[in-house]
C-alpha cells in the first residue's frame, strides 16, 4: 500500500463516513414508511431496509478497517500501518444486495402470472453472477489484462439483466398509471446509471493511473454509486409503492394526506 | 383497523425479540460468507463481528415495525 495525502485520506474518510450515515437514516426511513404504502408492498421496502442495513454495516466494518491501515505520519501524510485494508466485506454485501435490488423491483411492481414466471429467479442469478465474475477480476491487481477478461465475463449477465429490464417489466408497465410509468421509467434510468458506474471505478486501476490515486478513487467512486443504487434507489421503490396504492385504494387512512 | 397510537407490552416485546433473533441470525449468515473472500475474517471471526451488529439492527426493526397499524 501506498502513502496517502491528508486531502487523500480525508477524501476517503469522510465519504466512508458520509455513506454509513445515508445508510443508516435510509434503514430507519424504509422501516417507518412501510406505515405509509398499502400492505401488498410492504415487502418491497423491508428488502429495502435490508440492503440499507447490510451496507451500512459493510461500510463500518470498512471505515475501521480503513482506520486501522493508515496513520498520520510527518509532514501530514498518511502512512501504512502494514495492517491490510480489507474489504472483502464490499463484495459479501454486493453479492446478497444486488439479486436484493432486483427483488425489491419485482415486488414493487406486483407482476403476475406469465410476467412473473421465473423472472425473479432469473434475475437473481444474473445478478448473483455478475457479483461472482467481478470478483476474480477485482483481487488481480497486477494483470490488467485477466482483471478486464473477469470484467467483460461479468457485463454479460449485466447485458441480460438490462435486457429483462428493459424488455419484460417493459411491457408490464404498460399497464400502470402514468405516475407509476414515469418512476418506473426513472428507477431502471437510475439503476443503468448507478450499476454503469461500478465497471468504471473497477477499471480505474487499469489506466495506469498512481496505486494511491486508484485507492482513493475506488472507494470514493463505489460509496457513491452504492448511495444512489441503494439509498437513492430504495427512495424510489418507496415512491413506486406509494403510488401504487394511491392508484389501488390500498393506502391506509392514516397515511392519507 | 387499528387507531391504537402505541402497541401493547405484549407487542412490542415479541416484535422486538423476533426481529432481534433474526437479525443475529442473519449476521451468522452474513459473518460465514465474509469468510470465502480474500482477506476476509475467518468464519468464526466472521460470526462475532456481524452477529452483534445485525441483531442490533433488528432490533431497531422489531421496535419500530411493533408500532406499524394493520
Amino acid at each position: 500500500m501506498s502513502e496517502l495525502s491528508g486531502s487523500q485520506y480525508s477524501l476517503v474518510y469522510n465519504m466512508l463516513s458520509l455513506t454509513i450515515a445515508s445508510m443508516g437514516a435510509a434503514f430507519i426511513f424504509f422501516i417507518v414508511g412501510r406505515s405509509q404504502v398499502g400492505p401488498k408492498y410492504r415487502p418491497a421496502l423491508l428488502v429495502s431496509a435490508l440492503v440499507v442495513a447490510i451496507a451500512c454495516y459493510h461500510y463500518f466494518r470498512i471505515f475501521m478497517s480503513f482506520e486501522d491501515a493508515y496513520a498520520l505520519a510527518a509532514g501530514g501524510s498518511y502512512a501504512p500501518t502494514g495492517k491490510p485494508f480489507n474489504d472483502a466485506y464490499r463484495y459479501v454485501d454486493w453479492l446478497l444486495t444486488v439479486p436484493l435490488l432486483l427483488v425489491e423491483l419485482i415486488a414493487v411492481m406486483q407482476l403476475k402470472g406469465k410476467e412473473s414466471e421465473g423472472t425473479l429467479g432469473k434475475l437473481a442469478i444474473a445478478a448473483f453472477l455478475m457479483i461472482a465474475l467481478g470478483y476474480p477480476g477485482e483481487i488481480i491487481k497486477d494483470n490488467m489484462t485477466m482483471r478486464a477478461v473477469w470484467g467483460a465475463l461479468s457485463s454479460v449477465p449485466f447485458a441480460y439483466i438490462l435486457y429483462v429490464l428493459w424488455g419484460k417489466l417493459g411491457d408490464a408497465i404498460g399497464k400502470e398509471t402514468d405516475q407509476v410509468q414515469v418512476l418506473v421509467k426513472n428507477i431502471r434510468l437510475l439503476l443503468l446509471a448507478t450499476w454503469g458506474f461500478y465497471p468504471i471505478t473497477y477499471m480505474l486501476p487499469m489506466f495506469g493511473i498512481q496505486p494511491e490515486s486508484a485507492l482513493v478513487g475506488v472507494q470514493v467512486g463505489y460509496a457513491v454509486a452504492d448511495i444512489l443504487a441503494k439509498a437513492g434507489y430504495g427512495v424510489m421503490i418507496y415512491a413506486i409503492a406509494r403510488a401504487k396504492s394511491e392508484a389501488d385504494g390500498s393506502l391506509p387512512d392514516h397515511a392519507k394526506a | 383497523m387499528s387507531t391504537k397510537t402505541f402497541p401493547s407490552f405484549k407487542k412490542l416485546a415479541t416484535e422486538t425479540a423476533r426481529w432481534t433473533i433474526a437479525g443475529a441470525l442473519f449476521g451468522v449468515f452474513f459473518g460465514a460468507v465474509a469468510s470465502i473472500f480474500q482477506g476476509g475474517p475467518t468464519a468464526l471471526q466472521g460470526i462475532e463481528e456481524s452477529a452483534p451488529w445485525f441483531a442490533i439492527f433488528g432490533l431497531f426493526a422489531g421496535f419500530i415495525l411493533s408500532f406499524e397499524r394493520d
